[in-house]
């Protein structure tokens, strides 16, 4: 590795963590702490709410920056204030942005259902949701360390990822449309998309 | 190191509101009545009705939706109902770090007299009750002007605000004091069927069931009654022995057997009637083998929670609050007998049924469910079940076909004057019951069933307990489904009415019924039972299974778990 790529590398870790911190301690409520972390997702098939079959680690390293969330639909008071925020972050967010809602509640949320519950939070066509087997939903919340035993027990938590090469920013608690793209874009300054090696 | 932090922040102010919640637990009737004296005035039945529909659905006495603004913004109507989140029961929630607090009246009303010393040792055990937690730390009456205060701006009666869940409501002064007024009265009485010393259940037979059936479902839950009567008078000498507390948390259980008669319309009256000679706080199990749709409305109708029957063709909808199920029984198998068959692609799938008002259900789902697909259906229907009847209706069915059979196990011994067609032939397991083993052996090669349970291998521990359990009261095993399932319904029902303590609101019962886990200690037959809110239906999905094993008697998975 050239010494120009490696200073590029120690700017783009030191600027990370300094936009980490500057997050983290920028909201009142300890609720927008954030990690980052690399997940080791499980090479799981879900089903999609238009009902194709996928391999979920194909769906989330086709090159797109991701932002997910675990969610079920018939969740009452968490749920749907995270829904209303990926409404609200659609609009705002560039076009290549694939937002990921995982169902929790798998054998419940139906392909149907989750197309239907799409629609009633306005989800837009890079807004996906993904159901499967309930131990492929487990695997998965486990991978995320979201796994909490019961639906009910869930976390209100968003995962931003600007790379598949990237590692994963965990904001815990409801982070806000706003703090989300603020992070989603400061991340994208920092640390996109592996720039080719200098020769 | 914050999350820590804030996890014990949130630990000791738990600790703090069970403090409260126990408080408000321990309100005996007399001192409950003392309370609400100084509730608003009470409101006629058409400003209830107004009330309601602004609390339930989000639409206010004008017609016009519900509005208020959230952290990301509008929500309007249904999304920015009070039910959404407070539930039905006023009680509240907790869901993830999040409670929900309660706002039934006297949540927000009652004064805090008692000390934390009369801490009882049971309010500890449910660490997800919001009505035990729910009241904040530093906490205060609300008044009218506050209740509008904290609907409008967010700040509670202590002048704190609110987290970011709670909306801030567009609602005049008047529509504020309707729903004042609402919340005041919200779970203010005691349900009908329940009094200090008692707890009355009814189960409803309906006149289909054939008396074995009717036995099995019977004996068990006469059993758990004892039971657990039993065991409660020594609690609840204990109790008034020294706690020193009202003493009315241990009820016995009263089961009262609703037998219907004649055709099904005339059903709603009759129980009607029943419940008018003896109320009675929610239906404990019940049983039929055909429609069940009747005692669904009558529980819709009163308010009244039907808890998991042991019915093969529960009603299709499932947005009556009221009514709980094991699984959609027969509609379940259609789903998952259509999804096979639209992966296996026969040329022509070849139903038979009878008379029979679950197959007709069952036969008419497969036919809905593969509409507009390249599989062909058909549906033929038997008049009398004969061997002559079933070798004409299986005459023309060739390798090519597949045949579903909504036969039920007594229908069975049939097929034995009948050749096998040299299609598969898919049985309904919830139809054909334990006689499934009678089939006769040149038609086990053929057979597939719909399964919407646990393979027999994996739920053999699971149902050991169960057994045991039936052993010790001297109960032969007769039905497998009926006596598993209303063994499970009556432990469901414990868990559920030990949990909510004195907060025996029907509503409350169906929310805390909501919050099964898929991981449920005890699933007895089924793979795993899961509700969430609104969710109406446990057990999803089913296997098809077929005869094998090393005796090739056993059923064994032909098909992995589906859920249609």
């Amino acid at each position: 590795m050239s010494r120009t790529s490696i200073m590029r590398r120690l700017a783009r870790g030191v600027l990370a963590l300094l936009v980490a911190g500057q997050v983290a301690s920028s909201r009142a409520e300890p609720s927008g702490q954030s990690t980052r972390a690399r997940y080791q997702i499980p090479d799981v098939t879900l089903v999609r709410a238009d009902g194709a079959r996928v391999r979920f680690r194909r769906e989330l390293d086709d090159g797109r920056p991701v932002i997910l969330n675990f969610l079920f639909t018939t969740c009452s008071a968490v749920c749907p204030l995270m829904s209303q925020t990926f409404a609200q972050l659609q609009p705002r967010l560039d076009e290549n942005v694939h937002l990921v809602s995982i169902s929790i509640d798998p054998e419940h949320d139906t392909p149907s259902r989750l197309k239907d519950y799409a629609e009633k939070v306005g989800a837009g066509p890079r807004w996906s949701f993904y159901t499967g087997t309930l131990e492929a939903s487990i695997a998965l919340q486990r991978a995320f360390g979201v796994y909490r035993g019961n639906k009910m027990n869930h976390d209100p938590l968003t995962f931003v990822r600007v790379a598949p090469d990237q590692p994963w920013v965990r904001i815990e608690g409801f982070a806000r449309a706003d703090a989300i793209l603020a992070r989603y874009r400061r991340l994208l300054a920092a640390g996109g998309p592996e720039a080719p090696s200098a020769p | 190191m914050i999350r820590r932090a804030r996890v014990s922040v949130v630990l000791s102010g738990l600790l703090l509101v069970t403090l409260a919640g126990a408080v408000v637990a321990h309100w005996s009737p007399r001192e409950r009545e003392r309370a609400h004296a100084a509730d608003p005035p009470a409101l006629t039945a058409d400003a209830l009705k107004l009330a309601e529909r602004i609390y339930r659905q989000g639409i206010l006495p004008s017609g016009a939706p519900l509005r208020a603004v959230g952290a990301e913004g509008e929500l309007v109507g249904a999304a920015a109902a009070c039910v959404q989140c407070h539930r039905r029961s006023g009680m509240g929630l907790f869901e993830g770090n999040r409670i929900i607090p309660p706002i039934a009246g006297r949540y927000l009303q009652q004064p805090r007299t008692r000390g934390p010393d009369e801490l009882d040792a049971r309010h500890t055990r449910g660490p997800d009750l919001a009505h035990a937690i729910g009241r904040s730390r530093a906490w205060a009456p609300y008044t009218q002007a506050s209740v509008r205060r904290a609907l409008t701006e967010g700040i509670d009666a202590t002048g704190r605000r609110f987290d970011a869940l709670m909306p801030r409501y567009a609602l005049d002064e008047h529509d504020a004091r309707l729903l004042g007024a609402y919340l005041a009265q919200l779970g203010a009485e005691r349900p009908a069927g329940v009094t200090p010393d008692t707890l009355h259940f009814a189960t409803v037979v309906t006149p289909d069931v054939p008396p074995a059936k009717r036995a099995a479902l019977l004996d068990v839950l006469a059993a758990f009654c004892e039971v657990r009567n039993a065991g409660r008078r020594l609690d609840k000498l204990r109790e008034r022995r020294y706690a020193g507390s009202s003493g009315s948390t241990y009820r016995e259980w009263q089961l009262h057997v609703w037998e219907l008669t004649g055709p099904p319309e005339t059903w709603p009256a009759q129980l009607d009637a029943a419940m008018q000679r003896q109320p009675v706080f929610a239906l404990l199990s019940g049983i039929a083998t055909e429609t069940w749709a009747p005692v669904q409305q009558f529980c819709a109708q009163r308010g009244v929670p039907c808890w998991f029957p042991t019915v093969d063709l529960p009603p299709t909808s499932h947005d009556d609050f009221y009514s709980i199920y094991f699984s959609d029984g027969v509609t379940l198998e259609a789903g998952i007998l259509a999804r096979i068959v639209s992966e296996r692609r026969p040329r022509r799938v070849i139903q038979l049924r009878g008379q029979d008002v679950a197959a007709a259900g069952a036969a008419q789902a497969v036919t809905r469910a593969l509409g507009g697909g390249p599989v062909a259906s058909e549906v033929r229907v038997l008049d009398t079940l004969s061997p002559s009847s079933l070798r004409r209706a299986l005459a023309d069915v060739t390798g090519a076909d597949a045949v579903v059979a909504w036969l039920r196990g007594g229908d069975l011994a049939t097929l034995g004057a009948v050749p096998p067609p040299p299609a598969p032939v898919y049985f309904s397991a919830t139809l054909a019951g334990d006689e499934r083993a009678r089939l006769p052996s040149a038609w086990k090669g053929v057979t597939r069933l719909a399964y919407p349970f646990e393979l027999p291998a994996r739920r053999r521990a699971n149902v050991s307990r169960f057994e045991t359990w039936l052993q010790t009261r001297g109960l032969p095993r007769v039905d497998e489904r009926v006596q598993a399932e209303a063994y499970l319904t009556s432990m469901l029902m414990a868990e559920k009415v030990d949990e909510i303590l004195e907060e025996l609101q029907r509503e409350y019962l169906l929310e805390r019924a909501e919050g099964i886990l898929a991981t449920h200690a005890t699933t007895a037959i089924y793979r795993g039972l899961s509700l969430g809110p609104g969710q109406r239906v446990a057990s999803k999905g089913g296997y098809v299974v077929r005869f094998g094993g090393s005796d090739g008697e056993s059923l064994v998975a032909d098909s992995d778990w589906i859920v249609p």
